[in-house]
């Protein structure tokens, strides 16, 4: 028995492994909801997300890992995607903006922004968060009041490879 | 969606590539992601996946991955995802995310 113990306890190492953590930082673009908008009526012929038209404006965060690699591109509405029975004309407004940066260079993206049609596109140069606001505004016929009802637009946020 | 510029491999059948995909819903209120492949002008073009429209839950990763036809490869430029946002009872706007991924290569 005292040989057994003697014999056991030199193999009574403790075990030692080493375990590895790998990671990797890739090209990846996120996007997030921050805010949802809502719109006011200001006027009965008008729909706005504008603050002082008792909306509010959705804010959207792209989130990017690495400089360089995505364009944002924002479409703010041109339709309704569900509404009361329209039977006029609507006449619709929009814009994007940069609202706030987590990296000091990124406020030179609203300057250097571009605008197609609806779509506003932003260069995403510089990796970090960026929060953009979409104010979208529509007025319907010939100042005629709005149905009652329920409307719902849709912004269009993209996050395109470059 | 990963990767942003993803390899394209041999599938185990004739003639079709796979691309092996990765999505990670980051929106609470969104549950269901559609996947779309398009040329450089936009313009939808064939592919097989197994959900064409798949349920992601909330900080969950899915990994899916996409056939493409060999002689349409050349014409595939951005893979995307798009979130389905659901209809509501209050006048609002929605927020609809689209990421896309690029085919064609890293930018130079």
């Amino acid at each position: 028995m005292k040989y057994s113990i003697a014999i056991l306890s030199l193999f009574a190492f403790p075990a030692l492994a080493n375990v590895e953590i790998t990671g990797s930082v890739e090209a990846k673009c996120v996007i997030q909801t921050t805010k949802a908008g809502s719109y006011g009526n200001p006027i009965a012929s008008k729909l706005s997300t504008t603050p002082a038209d008792g909306g509010v404006l959705p804010v959207m965060r792209f989130d990017v890992s690495i400089a360089d690699s995505y364009t944002a591109s924002i479409t703010h509405p041109t339709s309704f995607s569900s509404s009361p029975s329209l039977s006029d004309t609507l006449a619709w407004t929009g814009s994007t903006s940069v609202t706030q940066t987590s990296v000091s260079g990124m406020s030179a993206y609203e300057a250097a922004k571009t605008v197609v049609g609806s779509t506003t596109n932003f260069n995403l140069t510089l990796a970090g968060s960026t929060w953009f606001s979409t104010a979208s505004s529509v007025t319907y016929g010939s100042a005629k009041p709005l149905p009652g009802g329920t409307y719902t637009a849709v912004v269009q946020a993209s996050c395109i490879a470059k | 969606m990963t990767p942003a510029y993803p390899e394209v491999k041999m599938s185990h059948i004739k003639n079709v590539v796979k691309v092996e995909m990765s999505l990670f819903n980051s929106r609470e209120e969104i549950r269901y992601y559609q996947i779309d492949l398009f040329d450089l002008n936009w313009m939808p073009i064939p592919f097989s996946t197994p959900y064409r429209i798949m349920k992601v839950d909330y900080k969950e990763h899915k990994a899916f991955d996409v056939y493409i036809r060999k002689r349409d490869l050349p014409e595939a430029v951005f893979l995307c995802t798009t979130s389905k946002v659901r209809k509501t009872n209050i006048s609002r706007t929605l927020v609809s995310s689209t990421i896309c991924s690029r085919l064609d290569g890293e930018p130079a």
